[in-house]
């Protein structure tokens, strides 16, 4: 049985959002996301939604959750998961047959959080790290040291990922975080964590993201947009940060299991762009090579050569990615899935690619984890 | 319509405050308990796995890759070497340090991970080189119990 997205809503990511709550963010995407699915909340059979109860500064979080989205009384599955894991829940419960439409929900309210660094601190492992008392972006400090270290890159390799991604945001016309800034300029910003930089580290966002999908016999009858899941795959990599090696391995593996389960053999050649996690910029480098775009030491070059641009032959990011959009931690999936099918409609305006067919995504749950996934979409009719 | 209107700062718009007190005691484990107890007594403890013969730092009572049991712990004495390093230029509170705070991973080329700690302020170290552990006198069995690792000369 196949599975396809039928509806996307969003409540688009902005660097605060004072005139409204987070239920009442994920109220304005759910309705937006039943209304292009052209279902109404009694149909849906079944919810995952993603959230962090420190993040969320509300213990049970999960209580929380069904009655913006019309899920009371309904199957609900809270889970602490970046979007690919997250989807790959619903979309396991749809191919057991018991459920026929399924709806994914994620948001961001970091805006409400005054010291976001003692909410990552609390991530760290408490006996043989978090002691020492250091703000956690060392974590992606030390990370981008090795990343950078093992293929000899230096800072202005990861820059041009800032500019890339600022710019197609600027493009996009969505975001408050476009701009057209060049990779020395990029250079010029703070030290945060040497080497990683301000301006590497996409900027905190709200916004709520709800995604619908469904079995065929419903997709079919809807008759229109045909977004299939082809595939999809995730992985926890260690938690133990003494062991991390600059690779992100978790992906490595969630991508060999979607690209098998979608029959990709060469992911440039059969998949027509990507979504990839940029939450800081040698993610996105990290993640390019992790993913088969290119080989080990080879992503920063392509990426000079325009290879990864809106129009280069593997377009990343086009709309920006979490640099250009903002960072709305584990709802950072789920804009990017919504982003990639509103490529595949040919509803991605300024930023519109010609005629794509198949889009990868590629997420990560963030400081400090090690976990992500991968999920290949393909337009179908 | 006062959340209508344009507002740059969320601090400047009508806003429920609060907190999370929470307060937390973390048990070290058998593993975790070692290697503080060799803190304390100036030694750096890992754990050893006969099944693939690596030394694990910091050590645990498993290994996470055979996963098997352990309970065999050794004296880890080096050569410690910086893997990666990074000058952190914020406080927890995210203002800004006019003084990094240097911070590496450093190991041994014999162990499976390493240890998180600080470096020397006042030396120029990069990775690759060979450092040693400089412990307080006065320890108490906890990872500050180190104070930095320094150049090895």
């Amino acid at each position: 049985m196949n599975v396809y997205i039928i509806g996307i809503g969003l409540s688009p990511p902005r660097k605060i959002s004072p005139e409204v709550s987070f239920r009442e963010m994920i109220y304005e995407a759910a309705e937006k996301a039943y209304l292009d699915a052209g279902i109404e909340p009694k149909d849906v059979d079944t919810f995952v939604s993603l959230s962090e109860d420190y993040e969320e500064g509300t213990a049970i979080f999960d209580e929380y959750v069904p009655d913006q989205l019309g899920a009371m009384l309904k199957p609900v599955h809270t889970i602490c998961a970046d979007g690919a894991t997250g989807l790959a829940s619903l979309f396991a419960q749809i191919k057991t047959g018991h459920f026929k439409i399924g709806v994914l929900e994620a948001h961001s309210k970091l805006s409400n959080i005054l010291y976001h660094s003692h909410v990552h601190a609390m991530a760290l492992d408490p006996v043989f790290v978090r002691p020492l008392e250091i703000n956690p972006y060392f974590v992606a400090g030390l990370e981008m040291d090795m990343f950078l270290d093992s293929r000899g890159y230096d800072e202005l390799d990861t820059a041009y990922v800032v500019a890339k991604n600022r710019t197609n945001a600027l493009l996009f016309g969505r975001s408050s975080f476009g701009s057209f800034i060049s990779p020395e300029e990029v250079l010029l910003s703070e030290s945060v964590s040497d080497p990683l930089r301000e301006l590497d580290i996409a900027p905190n966002a709200d916004g709520a993201c709800v995604i619908v999908i469904a079995n065929e016999e419903i997709a079919k009858e809807r008759g229109r947009d045909l977004i299939k899941i082809a595939g999809i795959g995730f992985a926890e990599f260690t938690p133990n940060i003494e062991r991390w090696e600059g690779d992100a391995e978790y992906l490595k593996v969630a991508a060999r299991k979607a690209y098998s389960k979608a029959g990709i053999k060469n992911p440039v050649k059969d998949i027509d762009f990507a979504e990839i996690d940029d939450t800081f910029s040698y993610k996105e480098l990290q993640h390019i090579e992790a993913l088969g775009l290119v080989s080990f030491g080879d992503s920063a070059e392509a990426l000079k050569e325009g290879f990864f641009d809106l129009g280069g032959e593997f377009p990343v990011n086009p709309t920006g990615g979490n640099i250009g959009n903002g960072n709305t931690s584990l709802m950072n999936g789920l804009r990017a899935i919504y982003d990639a099918v509103l490529q595949l409609r040919g509803d991605a305006g300024n930023v519109q690619l010609k005629s794509p067919e198949s889009a990868l995504i590629a997420t990560w749950k963030g400081l400090p984890s090690a976990s992500g996934g991968v999920i290949i979409l393909r337009r179908e009719g | 319509m006062p959340f209508k209107e344009f507002i740059e700062k969320l601090s400047k718009a009508k806003v429920q405050k609060g907190d999370i007190p929470v307060w937390h005691l973390y048990t070290l484990g058998i593993g975790g308990d070692v290697f503080y107890k060799g803190l304390k007594e100036g030694k750096i403890k890992g754990a050893y796995c006969e099944y693939c013969n690596s030394v694990i730092l910091p050590p645990r009572m498993y290994c996470e890759d055979c996963f098997e049991k352990i309970d065999k712990f050794v004296d880890v004495k080096g050569p410690f070497i910086v893997v990666a390093y990074t000058e952190l230029y914020r406080d927890l509170d995210d203002n800004r340090l006019d003084i990094p705070i240097k911070v590496a991973l450093i190991s041994v080329p014999y162990a499976k991970g390493g240890i998180i700690h600080f470096l020397n302020p006042y030396q120029e170290i990069e990775n690759g080189d060979i450092v040693k552990p400089v412990f307080n006198k006065k320890r108490v069995g906890s990872l500050k119990d180190i104070k930095y690792f320094e150049l090895k000369k």
